[in-house]
């Protein structure tokens, strides 16, 4: 089976990272990561088709990326990951396949995406990104309707791009370090998750 | 109710990200990055609650043009090592290889530090950034944790266990615990009901916890000092978390003779092996943060007599609100050991 050769980055790039926080990762938060990273990758204000893969929201309001699950589970029958009870950590034959990856001019761009969404767990526990991310409006909305839908559909990206103006406007910059944008979004869709409101 | 936009608005400004970067520049973004990123190391590894005095994590940020200072030549702290000890302050720079030096502040302070550095600074749950002239105090997203960047693994069993005594001890909701009765009155404990009432506490922490944490029955901490319950988070950080079980009142053999009376040296009992349990663990797991709680069933009744089948109200709840003396006071003289866990079991009043 041939693999989304984007989703294989983006499933190294994230497994590297969060393996490095926590010494192990999990499929789970690849998927939950590489959303963020693909809405950050929006937020630079490319299209979403160049993203190269797509995702859904499922029942439970979490994006979910076939591409993205079929690479994971490649990578655990090649052997580039190796099961650690419940959770996943990297061979050094994958490592040193990032490493080539990583070197790649095409791949810079989106890895500027993948290390901003990274860099939010410097902030941020998974659990937290998680909660936070339920509330962007793409997937509250996938949550609603308790079935798995399509996300980042043209109809549905208007409401994202009114939050990331205004980010580009709190923020006052639009070229910037993308981990402060990344990091002040999910703060403030986690405290719109708070049942009351701190002042 | 802000809309989205609006609390963007907010947030950036309670944050300190701004604020680095107009003091700094991008290094400083860099640089507060980099001392978050250490900040949660390190709480991964110590407890907050068991710092005595403040954390300061600094990065200094060299002027636009000159070249980074080389890293220290001592050895990085491995803040692994941290776990147990008893921490009053704590200050690390992080150099520009990344990673972690312990650093002693002499005479100068957060301030004169914050010319030069972005620097963290937390003090008794109180935490905040500053760079040059500028600090900011640190937004919490999770009430429950003494800081932003710790998980708080402790709390979340505190929280569940005070759940547990509302929901499943006070009228012995729980399935299990009804069957440490003997009597459909709840007056006295069926003999030997310890192993029952860890079942039952073991099966409501797996329900309420065990999503993220393994909640295991008794484990040997020696050979001769089993502690009833040991709950350790699968993969956040390297707390541990102990609990001992003891129960009061009076148990009886089916054919009604009374087989024990636990009173209060009962419970001071326990407190002291649980003390003794944590001080045990320390050696096996150096490298955990250990914290212990004790559980007191209470079913203890007033004037309470052998054959008794009913009780009345004054008598049946007259130790409810009667709080345990304990000497030594293990918690209030050792930060590892949460105040006592006391869980009054009501009878049912014939009045």
């Amino acid at each position: 089976m041939r693999l989304n050769p984007e989703a294989t980055f983006d499933c190294l790039f994230l497994a590297d990272r969060l393996q490095q926080e926590s010494g192990t990762f999990s499929a789970p938060e690849i998927h939950l990561f590489g959303y963020l990273a693909c809405l950050l990758w929006l937020y630079r204000r490319r299209p979403v088709t160049d993203w190269g893969y797509s995702f859904v929201g499922t029942e439970l309001g979490a994006p979910f990326s076939l591409d993205i699950d079929q690479t994971v589970k490649a990578l655990v029958e090649r052997g580039h990951c190796a099961r650690v009870q419940e959770r996943l950590r990297m061979s050094e034959f994958a490592e040193q396949s990032l490493r080539e990856l990583n070197s790649l001019v095409l791949n810079q761009e989106r890895a500027e995406c993948l290390h901003a969404a990274c860099a939010s767990t410097a902030a941020f526990s998974p659990g937290m990104v998680g909660t936070a991310l339920g509330q962007e409006p793409e997937l509250r909305r996938a949550r609603a309707v308790p079935m798995s839908r399509p996300l980042l559909e043209v109809s549905a990206r208007q409401q994202l791009y009114v939050q990331f103006d205004a980010l580009h406007h709190s923020l006052g910059q639009e070229r910037g370090d993308l981990r402060v944008p990344a990091v002040v979004w999910l703060a403030a869709l986690y405290r719109s998750s708070e049942p009351v409101q701190r002042r | 109710m802000s809309s989205i936009p609006q609390i963007i608005e907010e947030v950036c400004k309670e944050m300190h990200f701004r604020m680095v970067e107009t003091v700094f520049g991008s290094a400083g973004v860099d640089a507060a990055f980099a001392v978050m990123k250490t900040v949660k190391s390190l709480y991964r590894h110590v407890e907050p609650e068991r710092i005595g005095g403040r954390v300061i994590v600094f990065r200094t940020v060299e002027p636009p043009g000159t070249a980074p200072a080389p890293p220290p030549v001592e050895a990085a702290a491995n803040f692994g090592g941290f776990a147990n000890l008893t921490i009053t302050d704590l200050i690390v720079e992080v150099a520009s290889d990344g990673r972690p030096y312990s650093r002693t502040l002499v005479d100068r302070t957060v301030e004169n530090l914050a010319r030069t550095a972005v620097v963290y600074h937390w003090q008794a749950g109180q935490e905040e950034f500053l760079a040059g002239a500028q600090r900011k105090a640190v937004p919490r997203y999770d009430l429950a944790a003494r800081s932003q960047f710790a998980i708080p693994t402790f709390s979340n069993l505190r929280e569940a266990l005070q759940h547990y005594a509302a929901e499943n001890v006070r009228e012995s909701t729980c399935y299990i615990l009804k069957q440490v009765w003997q009597d459909d009155n709840r007056l006295f404990f069926k003999a030997g009901p310890e192993d029952t009432m860890r079942q039952s506490l073991i099966q409501f922490l797996q329900g309420r916890i065990g999503v993220d944490h393994d909640v295991w029955p008794e484990q040997n901490v020696n050979e001769t000092r089993p502690v009833d319950i040991r709950v350790k988070p699968r993969f956040s950080n390297n707390r541990l978390m102990l609990i001992e079980i003891k129960w009061l009142g009076s148990s009886v053999a089916p054919d009604g003779h009374v087989t024990a009376r636990h009173k209060n040296p009962r419970a001071q009992e326990g407190a002291d092996q649980l003390a003794q349990y944590l001080d045990d663990q320390r050696q096996f797991a150096p490298t955990s943060v250990i914290q212990g709680y004790y559980v007191i069933i209470d079913g203890r009744r007033e004037n309470l007599h052998v054959g008794a089948t009913t009780i009345c109200h004054a008598d049946g709840l007259y130790y409810e609100d009667k709080e345990l003396t304990f000497d030594p006071p293990h918690h209030q003289i050792r930060r590892d050991f949460d105040p006592p866990y006391r869980m009054f079991a009501r009878p049912i009043c014939a009045d």
